[in-house]
């Protein structure tokens, strides 16, 4: 409730004092105010496709399309405004769609497509459409005429709505899963959550708000002119306003915008009214070298407490790999590799570097596809990716581990636990794993031993039945290593499929059945004593 | 019209060529992809239209010196990427932030209004079997040419290029060769400023220059790079040539406010296209 209250409250202060400046201003006050909250709302909605990982340098896409949208729907069309204000705002959610394969891409290349889809949208709109580079003159409609009161009041509901929506985002799972992916993108595909599944919702949030301003902007100003409602300074300035507040916090856009904005209308613009965005690229380039998290920092979701670990292994049925054939940059780094594995079965993989080892579990985790024969779980495939694996109770860890830096060790294994959703006990976990002590540790600040007993905790979290453990003994203590050892041994008890790979013995004196890689081809498959009997009858 | 038309692009793209050549070598040595780089072009081509315009200088000496001050130019980045701990998306903002500032200078000190050399005896036309094009644009796209391949040369053979290609594919083994990283990252980041401000150059000598264009120069360059796949002298003038031609008759086909559509379109195309791997994630 008071963490509600704590966010409410500059919200509230910030929106009641511009309505008291609106009913004192006069109409270039009110103008001035009203392009102060259009900001605002561009500004907040650009953070929130920010948590999600996600930078986009072309909002000005969604902005031209809501503007023009409104725009045509009531010059050529004759729609009331506010119902095109409604479908402008879906035509912005529509225009997110042709990104939607973008959001497989890294925070670079999708902020790339952006700017890439915002200047070719311009192109479109100015050459395609009927509008033409001209653009539309927006008949004076009552109370819809430049910075009327319900244009102002409908640019401070938007800025809400999205500051509000921004908020419950973070508090929700598909917050945390986005949060979770901006850390650490493969960590977080291996816990099943999908890249487009967790981040469709804020691109096409984040779009629809962006356009609605756009529309609202139509009418502010009175005409669209497609070179400037698609021109980078729509995407600039959302931008720098976005991480001068804080881009990982909801009230960032509006703390930046009541930073800069009044000083670049008040002082600025009267100065220097064609260059006045000079100060927004000085500022993102000041900003970037002396305070990158911004003025209030980032807001992190925390995960809850009350998430609770499996206790059994979910999903564990026999593991059989068929012929299979991988090939990683024109190179075959597994051929023709086939083996079984029961429930309850521990198979270590032994080969020197670059047998192909890893490869063997990535191809198993979904990671590289095969290009011959067959993975099957049951009798059945698994699906594709990694993420669909990870749901049907494929887990990996990582060989360097891979924690999300930003939460604590339990929050990192409590997100684990929550996304595997079984019964357990994260305490018991981390307990089990001499994690414990270090629980309220945030996960970048451990060692490499450390970390990877904390990998191994978040995949038995996940209560995944099969196991793809990729060297979880390197860099541990003895002591540590038994520990290690004696909870993947616990998980082989209770009936989870286990593939190990380790270099040193500890895996072998636990292993049923031993696969030994050599240049990508098995060169021997099945129990460790008939592998000693066989390299002594060999020596 | 349509040789005439793939004519025009081929001069066009070999000057797309140059521009590219200096976002890649940026790119690649200096882990940067800067969004700045079509206001750095935009530079050139202003530069260019003091020195002939304001001061009377004869076009090859003024490109000369164009180059020069695009060099300069270059070197405002590394001081300002360097401290940036993830450089593959701050330093897109910040360079983002550089090209809003630039563009802002350029308004400021030159104004919207568009800027174009006078034609004399270099705007005079050679006649090339069907088709003709201007002494200028084959002189632009020649200089190009020489400055790809004296690029590649200098790459491939002396003892800076061959630092610069070790600390392109791996700064810490580059280090602990010998060869400082942030030294060649600034020779990296002169020698591109230089690239885009000579192409930048070469344009106005064929066309006129507004200030608002430079992010559409901006994904000229991007196109380039990722249709060209390799940092190669051979390879980026392919895929200016290709770009090039392809803007050009859409232009003949459909119109000339098409041309940027197509730039943006190849960029779009290759990072939204299905199982690619784009710059940035490679």
């Amino acid at each position: 409730m008071r963490e509600r209250w704590r966010f409410l409250l500059p919200w509230s202060i910030a929106l009641g004092a511009e309505g008291i400046a609106v009913s004192v201003l006069d109409r270039y006050g009110i103008q001035v105010v009203a392009f102060g909250l259009l900001y605002a709302a561009l500004a907040t909605s650009w953070s929130f496709m920010r948590a999600a990982g996600l930078f986009s340098f072309g909002q000005a896409a969604f902005f031209g399309v809501g503007a023009l949208t409104q725009a045509w729907l009531v010059v050529v069309g004759g729609a009331s405004p506010w119902l095109a204000l409604c479908v402008s705002a879906a035509a912005g959610g529509l225009a997110a769609v042709p990104m939607i394969p973008g959001l497989r891409l890294s925070p670079a290349s999708f902020g790339l497509a952006t700017l890439a889809y915002a200047m070719f949208l311009r192109g479109l709109a100015g050459n395609a459409l009927a509008s033409g580079p001209e653009g539309f003159l927006l008949p004076k409609i009552s109370g819809f005429d430049g910075p009327a009161a319900p244009v102002v009041a409908t640019l401070a509901v938007l800025v809400l709505a999205v500051g509000l929506a921004y908020e419950a985002f973070l508090g929700r799972p598909s917050g945390r899963a986005a949060a979770a992916l901006r850390q650490s993108p493969e960590t977080t595909i291996s816990l099943g959550i999908g890249l487009v599944s967790a981040r469709w919702a804020p691109l096409t949030l984040s779009a629809a708000t962006t356009a609605m301003a756009g529309a609202l902007y139509a009418h502010l100003v009175g005409s669209v002119e497609t070179a400037v409602v698609f021109s980078s300074g729509f995407s600039v300035v959302p931008l720098v306003l976005g991480m001068l507040g804080g881009a990982l916090n909801p009230l960032g856009g509006l703390v930046g915008t009541l930073a800069l904005f009044p000083l670049d209308e008040l002082l600025l613009r009267p100065a220097i009214p064609q260059a006045h965005g000079l100060a927004y690229g000085i500022a993102l380039c000041g900003l970037l070298l002396l305070r990158p998290e911004g003025l209030l920092g980032a807001r992190t979701p925390r995960i809850p407490a009350a998430a609770v670990a499996p206790r059994r292994p979910r999903g564990a049925r026999r593991l059989a790999v068929r012929s299979l054939t991988v090939r990683r940059g024109g190179t075959t780094v597994l051929r023709d590799v086939s083996f079984e594995i029961e429930p309850g079965q521990i198979l270590r993989v032994l080969g020197a570097n670059g047998a192909g080892k890893t490869s063997l579990l990535l191809a198993i985790a979904g990671r590289l596809p095969a290009a011959g024969g067959a993975v099957l779980l049951g009798d059945t495939p698994p699906p594709r990716g990694v993420a669909a694996r990870a749901r049907r109770g494929v887990g990996r860890t990582f060989q360097a581990p891979r924690p999300y830096p930003e939460w604590t060790v339990r929050e990192n294994v409590a997100l684990a636990a929550e996304r595997g959703g079984a019964p357990g006990d994260v305490e018991k976990l981390l307990d089990e794993l001499d994690l414990a002590s270090l629980s309220d540790r945030p996960a970048g600040r451990l060692s490499v031993g450390e970390g990877k007993r904390l990998e191994l905790a978040r995949v038995l979290a996940l209560g995944s039945g099969l196991l793809l453990l990729d060297e979880p003994l390197a860099g541990l203590s003895p002591a540590a290593a038994e520990r290690v050892s004696g909870a993947i041994e616990r998980r082989r008890r209770e009936g989870a499929v286990v593939v190990w790979v380790e270099h040193g013995p500890a895996a072998g004196d636990l292993a049923s059945r031993l696969l030994v890689l050599e240049g990508g081809e098995t060169r021997f498959f099945g129990s460790p004593g008939d592998w000693d009997a066989a390299r002594e009858a060999g020596a | 019209m349509v040789l005439q038309a793939v004519a025009s692009g081929i001069a066009l793209g070999l000057v797309y060529a140059g521009i590219g050549a200096g976002f890649s070598l940026i790119w690649s040595t200096g882990r940067l992809l800067n969004l700045a780089h079509g206001e750095f072009v935009l530079a050139g081509g202003y530069i260019l239209f003091v020195l002939c315009q304001g001061i009377g200088w004869p076009w090859p000496v003024a490109l000369a010196a164009t180059v020069l001050g695009g060099a300069l130019l270059g070197a405002v980045l590394p001081p300002l990427v360097r401290r940036l701990p993830w450089r593959e998306v701050d330093g897109l903002a910040m360079t983002l932030g550089v090209a809003f500032a630039l563009q802002n200078l350029l308004v400021l000190g030159a104004s919207a209004t568009y800027r174009v050399l006078p034609g004399g005896t270099w705007s005079r036309t050679i006649a090339l079997g069907p088709v003709s094009l201007s002494r200028v644009a084959l002189m632009g796209a020649a200089a190009a040419v020489a400055a790809l391949v004296g690029l590649d040369l200098w790459l491939r053979l002396s003892w800076t290029g061959s630092g610069l290609r070790a600390v392109s594919q791996s700064r810490p083994a580059a280090a602990s060769l010998g060869i400082s990283p942030a030294r060649m990252e600034w020779v990296a980041f002169l020698a591109g400023g230089a690239l885009a401000t000579g192409a930048g150059g070469l344009v106005l000598l064929t066309r006129f220059l507004t200030p608002g264009e430079g992010p559409a120069w901006t994904l000229v360059a991007l196109a380039v790079v990722f249709l060209s796949r390799r940092p190669r002298a051979g390879a980026l003038l392919a895929a200016g040539v290709a770009l090039g031609v392809a803007e050009s008759l859409a232009t003949v086909i459909a119109g000339g406010g098409w041309r940027e559509i197509v730039a943006s379109a190849c960029v779009l195309l290759w990072l939204l296209f299905p199982g690619r791997t784009a710059l940035a994630d490679a």
